[in-house]
């Protein structure tokens, strides 16, 4: 069975639209721009309400990009404590999802300035987040749905991945990241990245050419 | 022919209405842009199967209630500082700017006035200096008890300092082995120097 029969065999993790479309998934209770006038206001549940609305996304994009689970907790924490600081500025007519990934854009290229040779959380260490530690009866804790074989393959295949991403420059792999994986459209990751649309293009062109070459096996499995 | 704009956000399934219409209908005949598109499409649900949209940090209620006593904390601290600040601070901060100035055009006016002796030429008579005037070193010991006395004798080109109350060294004292200075008994090896046979 080749990657893509596989693909074919299995449900996508999350919604596969493209465009801004895909960071709108249905939500329930109010609207981020409800909430977001709310917490302008100081109301801390509301703010509390988007922090869970969006730490998945904001978390996984991160993780996709420092590649050290420990490293992205905090540095998800860090862009939920900015966005709140800078809430004041933050004009309501712009997208809440965008925003949040340009404070989390500026959070990774910070952390990386000042990366320290060992990754060691001050609170929180690789031990601490190990899955098999983490309680069945969780509220967090993540399903998994899939078969041992299919979860063993697929593991690899991620694996696969992330080692390609890694070889990508930064700025290829965000690109590829917020635009294949996150689903953002061209404008809004320009935005987030802070360049111009062209250079945006012009980024994921040459990360899926490279990323192509690397994952090489697997396309030549169809 | 569409622009280069309209064909990327074409490959990226981002037109709608009309736009999207009209490229459609173009790139039907264009089996290298459809072949990029199918590309791209690929590559999507190759990453989107396997790297999760989003993903729960791990221990999220900990995650959130982290966030909330930061922002708790940074909000008790703000006040306070704002309150230290505030007052005399903010009174003061205005005048800072100018204060600094004032004091840097004081301290080159000073700088102008203050002329080393060395460098003083004499003007006018030599006043007469204090015999009195202390000369040579300043003397400082740091135990208590113990004054220090400074001769200087220009004919026999000596100076003598006398430290008075010290206590004296006992016999018994032996000069500790990081201070003392080994004396190499026999020249090394390496000093020596043979002399040519001839």
């Amino acid at each position: 069975m080749n990657i893509f029969q596989r693909l074919a065999s299995k449900k996508l993790l999350g919604p596969a639209e493209s465009g801004s479309a895909a960071t709108g998934k249905p939500v329930e209770g109010p609207e981020d721009d409800v909430l977001v006038l709310r917490a302008k206001a100081g109301d801390m549940k509301a703010y509390d309400e988007l922090v869970t609305r969006h730490r998945g996304r904001i978390y996984a994009m991160i993780r996709n990009m420092v590649k050290n689970e420990t490293d992205a907790w905090d540095l998800s924490q860090e862009v939920f404590i900015k966005a709140w600081q800078a809430l004041p500025r933050f004009e309501v007519k712009a997208r809440f999802t965008t925003w949040l990934y340009r404070i989390a854009h500026n959070a990774v290229y910070d952390f990386s300035r000042r990366r320290r040779p060992e990754g060691g959380g001050d609170e929180l260490n690789d031990e601490l987040l190990n899955r098999d530690r983490i309680d069945p009866a969780a509220v967090s804790t993540p399903s998994e749905a899939r078969s041992p074989d299919e979860a063993l393959a697929g593991d690899e295949l991620r694996e696969k991945i992330e080692s390609a991403l890694a070889k990508l420059s930064p700025e290829h792999r965000e690109a590829v990241v917020l635009k294949d994986v996150q689903g953002l459209a061209y404008k809004e990751i320009a935005e987030v990245m802070d360049c111009s649309i062209g250079t945006v293009m012009s980024r994921l062109f040459y990360a899926r050419q490279k990323l192509q070459s690397l994952l090489k096996d697997e396309y030549d499995a169809r | 022919m569409p622009d280069e704009e309209m064909l990327a956000l074409w490959v990226e399934d981002e037109l709608t209405g009309e736009s999207a219409t009209t490229v459609n209908a173009w790139a039907a005949s264009q089996p290298e842009w459809l072949a990029r598109r199918e590309e791209a499409r690929q590559m999507k649900t190759l990453l989107r199967t396997h790297l999760p949209v989003s993903e729960d940090p791990p221990y999220a209620d900990f995650f959130n209630s982290r966030i909330s006593r930061e922002i708790a904390r940074e909000a008790a601290v703000a006040p306070a500082a704002a309150t230290a600040t505030k007052g005399v601070g903010a009174f003061w901060r205005f005048f800072l700017p100018a204060t600094a100035v004032a004091g840097m055009a004081l301290c080159f006016w000073a700088g102008t006035r203050v002329v080393p002796a060395s460098h003083a030429a004499p003007q006018g008579p030599l006043v007469n200096i204090p015999v009195s005037a202390p000369l040579g070193p300043y003397l400082y010991t740091p135990e208590k008890g113990v004054t220090a006395a400074y001769y200087n004798s220009a004919t026999a080109n000596a100076e003598v300092i006398v430290l008075d109350g010290l206590a004296a060294i006992s016999d018994s004292f032996e000069v500790p082995e990081t201070a003392a200075v080994e004396e190499d008994p026999a020249p090394s090896a390496t000093a020596d120097i043979e002399t040519p046979s001839r």
